[in-house]
């Protein structure tokens, strides 16, 4: 007999609000954070931890959200790309990729700019190019806007390490 | 989305890790980092239970042994230990620098961030970065089962096949064991893939080490050219004990790897370009190892 689906009581801190919903055990973090709670912000591209548009901030670190369950998130705290903007206002790194044009259709910019945000935080002064391209290598730009986004975390970088 | 419903638990200690893997006999599996596991089960492998081990604490721990004179003599790194912990941990970095240099080049940061030492070499696949490097720095695998009974047995004896280990259905990987030693090192890893961050097509980790004199300890473990990774005896045994290895000794020894194994070919991989770059890779591997202790 095929078993049932199955489910899991969730809870977990969410753009640093505590919440709590019923999942399918078989959903992913990703499925969770779009489909029950509307932040459409990082997107399914390939589902296997393959191209990054998926990543979010899981305790301090840059996952692919597609490829952790959503049970795993539990007793976690998560930040999407709609977490680093407060009161609608973009955060210091997201006004450096708008300036910079670093997108094209956009669809990679939420896990290019939480890649970046990782990155920035887990790194001191300014980073070299190397450094970037290493550090967003898990994120793929299929319109091939590498060199505007590698100028924007490299601003972000520098314009840091003034700070 | 997963395919198949599945029944997930996170239990809090060891002791209750056992209970339900006893209660689920044959049909439980572990997850760790999940990042070779989800993907599996999304191509639709059924697993009705999954224990997930996060929450269990201890497992996280990277432990440094020393000898009577306070040199560090081994590094235990436990299962829960991340890639991206492992490139950035100073003891590793100093004292098992082939470890570290591994680490740091699996996938991308995102999957270096949520892929773990104990979940790749339990997952045991034939071409992944770590069951290379842990055969070539003569990694132990530590192991604990129901009544917390803990054995260990050395990776070369833990790698069964593809996907296949000697870890038992009533058994967790709590941590893989490298010995250290104090001699001068020299250590490469080389690897084939189809783009930067994919999963190696082949891989080639090398470690050797010289004591003034001679070249001992000379170890190169292959992965992606058969069932599970190997340690290329027969070419080591050609190198150990030399006072000196010149390119010619290194050009025949990769010859010789390309005669003993078989990397597989792909739709985008012709048989003779893989075979070609197993030489090359090899070769590469082997000059910067020996330059390190020579140069």
């Amino acid at each position: 007999m095929k078993m049932e689906a199955q489910t899991f009581d969730l809870k977990f801190k969410l753009n640093g609000k505590e919440v709590n919903v019923l999942v399918d055990t078989r959903e992913t973090l990703l499925d969770v954070i779009r489909d029950s709670f509307g932040l459409t912000g990082a997107k399914k591209g390939c589902d296997e931890a393959a191209c990054g548009a998926c990543s979010v901030l899981f305790n301090g670190h840059a996952v692919c959200s597609c490829t952790m369950l959503a049970a795993e998130a539990h007793g976690g705290s998560i930040v999407t790309v709609e977490g680093l903007s407060s009161n609608g206002k973009p955060s210091f790194l997201q006004k450096t990729f708008m300036e910079n044009d670093a997108l094209q259709c956009g669809f990679c910019t939420s896990g290019q700019i939480i890649a970046a945000a990782f990155l920035l935080d887990n790194a001191e002064g300014e980073l070299d190019d190397h450094e970037i391209r290493e550090g967003l290598s898990g994120n793929v730009c299929r319109c091939g806007a590498y060199n505007k986004i590698l100028h924007a975390v490299s601003e972000a970088s520098r314009n840091r390490a003034v700070k | 989305m997963i395919i198949e419903p599945f029944q997930y638990f996170s239990p809090q200690s060891l002791d209750e890790a056992f209970e339900i893997l006893s209660e689920h006999h044959g049909e439980a599996k572990i997850i760790a980092g999940g990042q070779s596991l989800i993907p599996l089960m999304k191509m639709g492998v059924e697993v009705p239970c999954i224990v997930d081990i996060k929450k269990i604490p201890g497992l996280k721990a990277i432990e440094l042994s020393k000898d009577g004179l306070g040199n560090v003599s081994s590094i235990k790194v436990g299962a829960l230990v991340t890639y991206n912990d492992i490139e950035g941990s100073n003891p590793v970095k100093k004292n098992l620098p082939l470890l570290a240099k591994t680490a740091s080049g699996i996938g991308h940061p995102l999957i270096r961030n949520r892929g773990t030492i104990g979940g790749s070499l339990s997952h045991c696949d034939p071409a992944a970065d770590l069951c290379a490097t842990a055969l070539a720095l003569n990694a132990r695998i530590c192991i604990t089962g129901p009544g917390l009974k803990t054995r260990s047995i050395s990776a070369d004896e833990f790698f069964k096949g593809p996907l296949e280990t000697d870890l038992q259905d009533d058994e967790i990987l709590t941590a893989v064991e490298f010995p250290v030693s104090a001699m001068k090192m020299g250590y490469d890893v080389q690897k084939l893939t189809l783009g930067h961050g994919d999963f190696p097509v082949f891989i080639v980790s090398v470690s050797l080490h010289n004591d003034g004199k001679k070249f001992t300890d000379i170890a190169i473990a292959l992965g992606g050219v058969g069932e599970t990774a190997v340690r290329a005896g027969e070419c080591e045994s050609l190198l150990n004990g030399r006072e000196s290895i010149t390119d010619e000794d290194i050009l025949e020894v990769s010859k010789m790897i390309t005669e003993k194994y078989d990397p597989p070919s792909s739709a985008e991989l012709s048989h003779d370009y893989t075979l070609d770059m197993l030489a090359v890779y090899t070769r590469k591997a082997l000059i910067n190892a020996v330059q390190m202790v020579t140069g």
